[in-house]
């Protein structure tokens, strides 16, 4: 058995995990329930009660500010969603949201596609698979904000995709943010901690204090850095705290790390037990074999650290266990468990969080130069929720979307509001205005043969698989030259939108539009098409359509001259066949998704 | 197959099996002859090859007389260590007081490169603002400088000197304090592959993005018709050379536009006349190698740089930096799979490639290959890796280099000795060179000047020696 004290090493993983299996997979033995579907979801708060209709004040004024409001809410304004939210406002469109029942869980549309019986391709990480998974849902679903909240948690709580245990990563952790997005920061922080995905990424499974070996520091630098409090202490606006030179002050310092690295410490795949309850397979089933366990939550053993911690002002005791009765491994590992409950209250409770987590978190949805009151707002909301709720996300969304800094154009520097879109959000809102399909309700998302890319269009950004914890960008990325380093702003998308990705950017747009979107499963290639019903009652009209691709894609800029431009190349091509009405709306499609009016979001 | 012979390989035999793979192109052939001559003694280029993560120098660099092999072996509990028969002690010019190292023996290449004089080590530099002894610590004279330890602060203190958010790389600087070398400074600081780092840009000069296929074109729809119409195409050209925008995003991101713009013609001429240059090998002969040449992403980008060097008439450039990121050596675990069998492996397989390749064109001393990390890593073990450190070491490889020797001093494996500091966790070594003399010798070599290096590296003058004496 691999009970006590096992080396940590991946090895010994791979040979426990078929141990693992039989308890963990074969139906336990103590009858704890698997909850179909919804494994991870467990203990997360229940969906709202049905919202009241919103006053009519909190109506938008025009077509262009409902789309405006979709772009930051979801994947891409479509029509159907602009004529919803014209009709009951933007907070009752959020509750309805917050109401909706959560879609298919990606696990399911990775099994359920026509190849999921080429088990070779289906755990493949180079297939296209997981692309197409996230893309399809996002681009083609309904639950949209609680998509969107789960990308902009994924880059908070970053994975890189990988396997383990034969195992994918990438729908796993899809789940796992989209099942947290309306929950609270404390939840998903501790259902992050005790996944085997985290604690493959940043190497704290099997993770041990003893043995000649110090506890690895990965995790207990990375969760304070990057998941919770950062590097420096912060105001309730965002801004830093200083000392009396005038110099930002430091959150922690290597011993806080070296004191949390030994809380995390004694985690590795249950055999049974504390959390057998919430381990559910691929399909909402109990594991059906090891490469399910990957969605299974950790547990702590008995050979977790009992030495005395000290981290950010909090001391834990030493557990002196030559004083326990004999067989007393129960004791230990729930001293265990409770050590690292005291370190995500301490870091869910800590005064850096609120500001650190809503200035994240604004800059995925509106803009990457909040001002500080719209900081100190949402941060506002993430401390209460105003019941008394800490880090409940959806009253920090509900307060990023609507608060006035998002919504009242008064309320913004037209120089610098604003973010840029990534090369993902902005090629799902194109798939999504389009309605790509193939035809089987997928969305497939490359744009040549087999392979290329592995289905996205930059290198730079894949779907759910950053290059490191560090995500795909920085949050404080500033460019060198230009008008945001002369304004000292930031621009994180800006990090992966260099001369190759903007060239990658247009040449996909153009062969999509030539040939529709593709992609690789089972061997064998796979074609999008796109759906022009919503923008062909328009073609034969330069200044309708103008209007309409401008809408869904551009609202809220500053459209003037653009629309100009618009209006002549769509007006150049003057046939009535279905071949000229076609290339007049990809014309307006092209110029618009190449143009800075479409690409920063705003 | 086309057989790859490291040892062996000479300007001749590298065309002459470029030759034989077929495709081959009579201008490559040209072009690498015309290396051989003109600009060939005014042209030097620094290539930055970043191992991100941070390096465990440890298990780079080997300690291996037998009190410092023991005392490694004891602090590296399940991490299996080659045994010390298998260690070949380095010859060194300077003199270690009786303390030897070896490389990892998964390092051929290096070794070979070592011996024959053409690759140095620096051994113990790192984010240093000030000399620091354990002592000064210890007693609270000095202070660590910022976020030791912080892997992105870190990235930034060795490419930038500040912390995260500092916008200007030395790289870039040194090419902003040599514009009047080159006739054009479009091409002066390239960027090869997946992650951007600010080491590229300086206050005037700015990265350029090299694709690591070699692909580059103009902004589709911009040559020709778009969907049938001249009008569309022209239509989009005018939106994306617009200069009228007051939004910096908007402004910035048509910058970058303007940039492919005025770049792929000659960019995308340097690609295609340098198609069949430095063939990437597929020599299986050598251990273990299938993996080492099979995806490995470092020697295609550096296959880029060669292109891009090759073509430095067409790029119009004398003086050139390039960045490239390699990643996953932040090993906190899986050290003999991911370090060993993946790192070791590619990167040895890639610094033989190249400078076979640059021999090959006979720019050898025209062009400098540098490593850098974040940090080194912790002392002990965690189990199966070892956590963040603070020294480390970095390798300088080129026909300019005074290679086959260390710079800087090796340490005993003493966690209680001076080479150590342990007052705030497990011990981590104490740098003894900083970044800013090891980066301030790479840009004297290409050319920045003395009274320039106090403007990029700040902190010099701090220190007694301003370069290191391996170029």
């Amino acid at each position: 058995m691999c009970v006590s004290m096992p080396p940590k090493v991946r090895v010994a993983l791979f040979l426990c995990a078929t141990a693992i299996l039989s308890s963990c997979g074969g139906g336990g033995g103590d009858g704890s329930p698997q909850v179909a579907g919804q494994g991870i979801t467990a203990g997360s708060s229940p969906p709202a009660p049905p919202p009241p209709p919103g006053p009519s004040a909190d109506k938008p004024a025009t077509r262009v500010d409902a789309a405006r409001f979709l772009n930051q809410a979801t994947f891409g304004a479509t029509g159907a969603d602009i004529d919803r939210v014209m009709s009951v406002g933007y907070a009752a469109w959020i509750d309805e949201q917050f109401a909706m029942p959560r879609g298919r869980t990606f696990r399911n549309w990775y099994l359920e596609d026509g190849a999921s019986s080429n088990s070779a391709e289906y755990f493949d990480p180079n297939s296209d698979r997981e692309s197409a998974a996230w893309f399809t849902r996002v681009t083609r679903e309904p639950d949209q904000l609680r998509l969107r909240m789960a990308w902009a948690l994924s880059q908070i709580f970053v994975v890189n995709g990988g396997t383990l245990m034969g195992g994918t990563a990438q729908p796993v952790w899809m789940d796992l943010t989209a099942d947290n997005a309306f929950g609270t920061y404390r939840n998903m922080l501790e259902k992050v901690t005790f996944s085997p995905v985290m604690g493959n990424m940043l190497s704290y499974l099997w993770n041990q204090d003893g043995n000649g070996a110090i506890p690895d520091q990965n995790y207990a630098r990375e969760i304070m850095q990057l998941f919770s409090i950062g590097l420096w202490q912060l105001n309730q606006d965002g801004s830093s705290k200083l000392d009396n030179a005038g110099k930002r002050i430091p959150t922690y310092s290597q011993a806080d790390v070296v004191g949390l690295s030994s809380v995390f410490t004694g985690l590795a795949l249950s055999s049974g037990g504390d959390r057998k309850g919430t381990c559910v397979g691929y399909n909402g089933k109990p594991p059906q074999g090891e490469q399910d366990l990957i969605a299974c939550e950790l547990s702590v053993w008995p050979w977790t650290s009992t030495k005395a911690k000290s981290f950010l002002g909090v001391s834990i005791a030493a557990l002196d266990v030559s004083k326990l009765p004999a067989n007393s491994e129960g004791t230990i590992q729930a001293q265990g468990r409770k050590n690292i409950g005291i370190a995500l209250d301490t870091l869910a409770s800590h005064s850096n969080t609120p500001p650190f987590i809503a200035r994240n978190l604004i800059q995925r949805f509106t803009t990457s130069n909040p001002s500080p009151a719209y900081i100190r707002r949402v941060a506002d909301k993430f401390v209460d929720n105003g019941n008394g709720v800490r880090g409940d996300f959806k009253a920090v969304l509900k307060q990023i979307l609507l608060d006035p800094e998002a919504r009242d154009s008064a309320q913004q520097d037209k120089a610098i509001y604003g973010k840029l879109r990534e090369p993902l959000l902005a090629q799902v809102h194109y798939n999504r205005v389009l309605r790509a399909s193939d035809g089987k309700g997928n969305v497939w998302a490359g744009s040549g043969g087999c392979k290329v890319y592995h289905g996205v269009i930059s290198e730079l950004e894949r779907p759910y698989a950053a290059p490191s914890v560090f995500n795909y960008y920085r949050p404080g990325f500033s460019p060198a030259s230009g008008e945001a380093a002369k304004r000292n702003l930031v621009v994180p998308e800006m990090q992966i939108t260099d001369t190759v990705a903007v060239m990658d950017w247009a040449t996909y747009v153009k062969q999509t539009l030539d040939r529709g979107g593709t992609g690789c499963s089972g061997g064998a290639r796979r074609q999008n098409t796109f759906d022009y019903s919503e923008l062909l009652p328009f073609a034969d009209n330069a200044t309708l359509l103008a209007d309409e691709v401008l809408l869904r894609f551009a609202a809220g800029s500053d459209t003037s001259a653009l629309r100009s431009s618009l209006i002549r190349a769509i007006q150049s091509v003057s046939g009535t066949t279905s071949t000229d009405r076609i290339n007049r709306i990809k014309i307006a499609v092209m110029l618009t998704l190449l143009s800075p009016e479409y690409r920063v979001q705003r | 197959m086309q057989k790859f012979d490291a040892t062996k390989i000479n300007r001749r035999s590298f065309l002459g099996g470029a030759a034989l793979l077929g495709g081959f192109s009579p201008l490559a052939l040209q072009m690498a002859a015309t290396t051989a001559n003109a600009q060939a003694n005014s042209y030097r280029a620094l290539v930055c090859l970043y191992l991100d993560g941070g390096l465990d120098h440890y298990h780079t660099m080997i300690p291996c007389d037998q009190t410092n092999y023991a005392a490694i072996v004891g602090q590296r509990s399940g991490i299996t260590m080659p045994p010390r028969s298998a260690l070949t002690p380095l010859t060194t010019r300077t003199s270690q007081g009786g303390r030897q190292v070896a490389f990892h023996p998964i390092l051929t290449q290096s070794k070979r490169l070592y011996d024959q004089g053409k690759l140095a080590v620096i051994y113990g530099h790192g984010n240093l603002d000030e000399p620091i002894t354990r002592a000064d610590l210890e007693a609270g004279r000095v202070k660590l400088p910022s976020a030791v330890g912080s892997h992105n602060d870190s990235n930034a203190a060795i490419h930038t000197f500040g912390l995260e958010g500092a916008r200007y790389g030395w790289g870039g600087l040194a090419m902003d304090s040599l514009q009047a070398s080159n006739p054009d400074n479009l091409f002066a600081s390239i960027g090869v592959g997946q992650l951007n780092n600010p080491f590229n840009d300086g206050r005037a000069v700015q990265m350029i993005k090299a694709d690591t296929w070699g692909r580059a074109t103009n902004i589709s729809g911009l040559e020709g018709t778009l969907f049938g119409s001249s009008v569309a195409s022209a239509e989009l050209d005018s939106i994306l050379r617009r200069g009228d925008m007051t939004n910096a995003l908007d402004k910035d991101y048509l910058g970058v536009n303007q940039r492919v713009m005025s770049s792929y013609r000659r960019l995308g001429d340097a690609f295609a006349a340098t198609q069949s240059l430095a063939p990437i090998p597929t020599d299986t002969t050598l251990p273990n190698y299938t993996v080492a040449w099979r995806d490995n992403d470092v020697v295609a980008s550096l296959r880029t740089v060669l292109r891009c060097i090759a073509s430095r008439t067409t790029l119009n450039v004398n003086r050139q930096v390039f960045f490239i990121n390699m990643r996953n050596f932040d090993t906190h675990g899986n050290m003999a799979g991911d370090l060993e069998k993946n790192n070791f492996l590619r990167l040895d397989a890639a610094l033989g490639y190249f400078y076979a390749a640059l021999t090959a064109m006979g720019l050898e001393n025209n062009v400098t290959l540098f490593t850098t990390s974040e940090f080194g890593r912790s002392l002990k073990s965690n189990g199966d890796g070892t956590d963040h450190g603070w020294g480390g070491v970095s390798f300088v490889l080129g026909g300019a280099v005074k290679g086959g020797d260390i710079y800087g001093n090796l340490v005993d494996i003493n966690p209680a000795g001076p080479g150590f500091q342990s007052i705030n966790g497990p011990p981590i070594s104490i740098p003894t060179i900083a970044n800013q003399q090891y980066c301030a010798t790479l840009a004297s070599w290409l050319g920045v000047a003395e009274a320039n290096l106090p403007d990029i590296f700040p902190n010099l003058n701090r220190f007694a020696s301003t370069k290191l004496g391996f170029l």
